[in-house]
């Protein structure tokens, strides 16, 4: 199929079958690999992107989907100079290790400040249940994540 | 191996002609199933694209019931507010895999997965929802537990499109879903457990208490409820005890790549039991 869609504000036109995912599109058709390849089923969150404003996981989204839309990977998410602040605290706290996971979680974090600029320790956690991390677990983000919102309430 | 083409009707209209046609369609809702089925190797010769229906995104509620479109992703579900669908149905909602999965899953694929593992499932056979299938030619509506077969297959005919999900909202003043999840994964319970009463004066106007991931089918049975019903609370350990053995006669474990049978087995009696012994309790936390 012909298919056109905004990726990161540019618009891309690509010939694929229907039912690649979007997952594969931005990766290997894109070129874009920040977005990364999982589990392939959901369970993950490695491949989390934004769907016009929706957070969802690339890997289940097939492209007869992305006709038309806005797809927004990691990429396009660090241009934002708070998402941006957001990945050096991580770093900084050193709660990203080997880095797998890492796009996942910014783009969770990022879509859970986005609706709610001071969220309790529940959302939080709710908001990270899908991004697995084999390196440091979630005991830490939750903390760094708290500690995010605070600051950026005191500005 | 060719693509499958993919039809995106925007009517319900258009989509019963092309299920009437296409009898061997995969509809895609949310698409989260028909995804990893994809992933998996399948090849559907076709497939029906339904997100951009709006008759099946709309929910709606009187006194009685709540009306809920079959692809509306859960998400929008949860966004009305556990005051307005009933508190189980949310919780079982909430406790469903992570926001970006809320964001495209529909209720009505996860009803037509009919696996044994679905949250939403084991409150839904509490609450006894009813189904609408509707297709070209014809309209009917059955209740989830008749839908769903003992055997894990559904009742959906050819070119039947499950359209909209009514669930009662019922006079009940004690609702409680809970759910053991099984280890290291997130999106996987061992045991769900959803159960309904409705007490007067301390007594048992009704009761239903539906068990999920452990048998093929959710299991909820009717004999285990009606003995309740016009019992005092709180219940002796003997109606207790009457109630569990025949939950132990009715369950049959799947073999699961997850937990064992015998945990499965102990902890629905567990979860059973905690609900019948704590109804008082439950009663006054509303």
């Amino acid at each position: 199929m012909k298919l056109s869609f905004w990726i990161n504000g540019e618009r891309v036109t690509l010939t694929v079958p229907p039912t690649r995912s979007l997952l594969d599109l931005v990766r290997e058709d894109l070129g874009l690999t920040g977005t990364k390849s999982g589990c392939r089923s959901g369970e993950c969150g490695a491949c989390l992107v934004l769907l016009d404003s929706e957070l969802v996981n690339a890997c289940l989204v097939p492209a007869f989907r992305v006709q038309g839309r806005k797809v927004t990977t990691v990429e396009g998410l660090l241009k934002d100079r708070f998402v941006a602040e957001i990945k050096n605290r991580l770093e900084t706290d050193g709660l990203l290790q080997c880095g797998f996971c890492e796009s996942g979680i910014l783009m969770a974090v990022a879509y859970l400040l986005s609706s709610r600029s001071v969220p309790t320790e529940k959302e939080i956690r709710e908001a990270l249940s899908g991004n697995i991390c084999r390196c440091t677990g979630h005991a830490g983000l939750v903390e760094t994540v708290k500690t995010i919102s605070a600051v950026r309430r005191t500005r | 191996m060719s693509e499958p083409p993919v039809f995106t009707p925007d009517h319900l209209g258009e989509l019963f002609s092309l299920t009437a046609t296409h009898t061997d369609a995969l509809l895609f809702a949310g698409g989260v199933e028909c995804m990893k089925r994809l992933e998996a190797g399948a090849r559907p010769a076709r497939i029906i694209d339904i997100s951009g229906i709006d008759e099946l995104k709309k929910i709606s509620r009187t006194e009685r019931y709540i009306e809920i479109g079959a692809a509306l992703p859960l998400s929008h579900i949860l966004s009305i507010g556990r005051h307005v669908i009933p508190r189980v149905l949310h919780d079982a909602l909430s406790s469903i895999s992570a926001p970006s999965i809320k964001n495209m899953a529909s209720l009505g694929g996860n009803i037509c997965s009919a696996s044994p593992y679905s949250d939403s499932l084991v409150a839904l056979f509490s609450l006894e929802a009813r189904l609408e299938l509707r297709s070209l030619s014809a309209s009917r509506w059955i209740s989830v537990g008749r839908f769903i077969r003992e055997d894990g297959s559904t009742d959906l005919r050819p070119g039947e499109v499950l359209t909209r999900i009514r669930i009662p909202m019922g006079p009940w003043n004690v609702q409680v879903f809970r759910n053991v999840g099984a280890s290291g994964l997130p999106t996987v319970s061992s045991v769900t457990f959803c159960g309904l009463a409705r007490i007067l004066k301390g007594v048992i106007q009704d009761i239903r208490f539906s068990v999920g991931s452990v048998n093929r089918r959710i299991l909820r049975d009717r004999s285990m409820e009606t003995p309740l019903i016009g019992h005092k609370i709180p219940f002796g350990e003997k109606d207790i005890q009457i109630v569990t053995s025949r939950l132990s006669e009715l369950l049959d474990p799947i073999e699961s790549p997850y937990t064992t049978e015998s945990y499965r087995i102990e902890t629905s009696q567990r979860m059973l039991t905690w609900f019948l012994r704590e109804l008082g309790g439950l009663l006054l936390e509303g």
